[in-house]
């Protein structure tokens, strides 16, 4: 018997379906990856009484509407008044006892933590918060 | 005469050849939204306030998730207790690193709770959670 042995054509893989599986990869990737990574926030939540005495200290209190009381003073939470104290708090490195009262937002009390870190006011303490 | 006409071989390739850029474009977007995000579970329940802090989140011990609801887990369970009991079961030290994760909206009484617990047991590090604006 004769066997006739054909040689195999070499079958090269089709593009297009490649490409159709790399699309969804890439929308999968696009659509559900996030870019912006998850910060931390350092907090002191000392017991009361527990700060040196010897540095000056004030206290602040968060209220709603955009204003704080500092040490019993109302100011607008952006009045230039309030930014001078905050220098000056800074430069004496003062600690600085901060409350928010109870219906103020997170987001509002963090956004003052933040600011008052960046001005350089690091000894920071959160009590809980007060009613209005 | 009768003609016959036949697919051309070299059109097929032809075509493959002219998608080569398009394909290198693709496959580059594609690893480039591999390596530079991160999947992350997106809770709409809860969305963790933004601060200018840059510091990289650290690993804790206990981690507290209070949703917009309210309603918080820690370590993963849900608190049917208060949450100073809830963290007396975790036998906690000074030493002990507590991240919280609150949602943006809720008030800062919801807060209270977390700050409590952490001045009853003495902890001296509370970390709050926040994305980088």
């Amino acid at each position: 018997m004769l066997l006739e042995v054909t040689p195999r054509t070499s079958q090269s893989i089709s593009i297009t379906p490649l490409i159709d599986v790399v699309f969804i990869l890439l929308l999968f990737f696009m659509l559900s990856s996030t870019f912006s990574k998850t910060r931390q926030l350092e907090l002191e939540a000392s017991a009361p009484g527990t700060q040196s005495s010897d540095t000056p200290s004030h206290n602040i209190r968060l209220l709603p509407d955009n204003n704080v009381e500092l040490d019993g003073t109302l100011y607008a939470i952006d009045a230039d008044t309030f930014a001078q104290h905050l220098n000056t708090m800074a430069e004496n490195k003062a600690s600085v006892t901060l409350a928010a009262v109870s219906s103020v937002r997170v987001q509002k009390t963090i956004r003052l933590i933040d600011r008052l870190r960046s001005v350089g006011i690091t000894q920071l303490d959160l009590s809980p918060s007060v009613k209005p | 005469m009768k003609i016959v006409t036949m697919p051309r071989p070299s059109q097929r390739n032809n075509l493959d050849n002219s998608m080569i850029p398009a394909i290198n474009i693709v496959f580059l977007l594609l690893i480039f939204f591999m390596l530079a995000g991160h999947i992350e579970a997106q809770d709409a329940q809860l969305q963790i306030p933004a601060s200018s802090s840059d510091a990289e989140l650290k690993t804790s011990e206990v981690e507290i998730r209070i949703s917009a609801s309210g309603d918080y887990t820690i370590n993963g369970q849900p608190g049917h207790q208060d949450l100073q009991t809830m963290m007396g079961s975790l036998s906690p030290t000074p030493d002990t690193v507590v991240i919280c994760h609150i949602h943006r909206d809720l008030p800062s009484s919801a807060l209270d709770p977390v700050l409590q617990a952490v001045q009853q047991w003495g902890i001296k590090t509370l970390l709050i959670a926040t994305e980088q604006r």
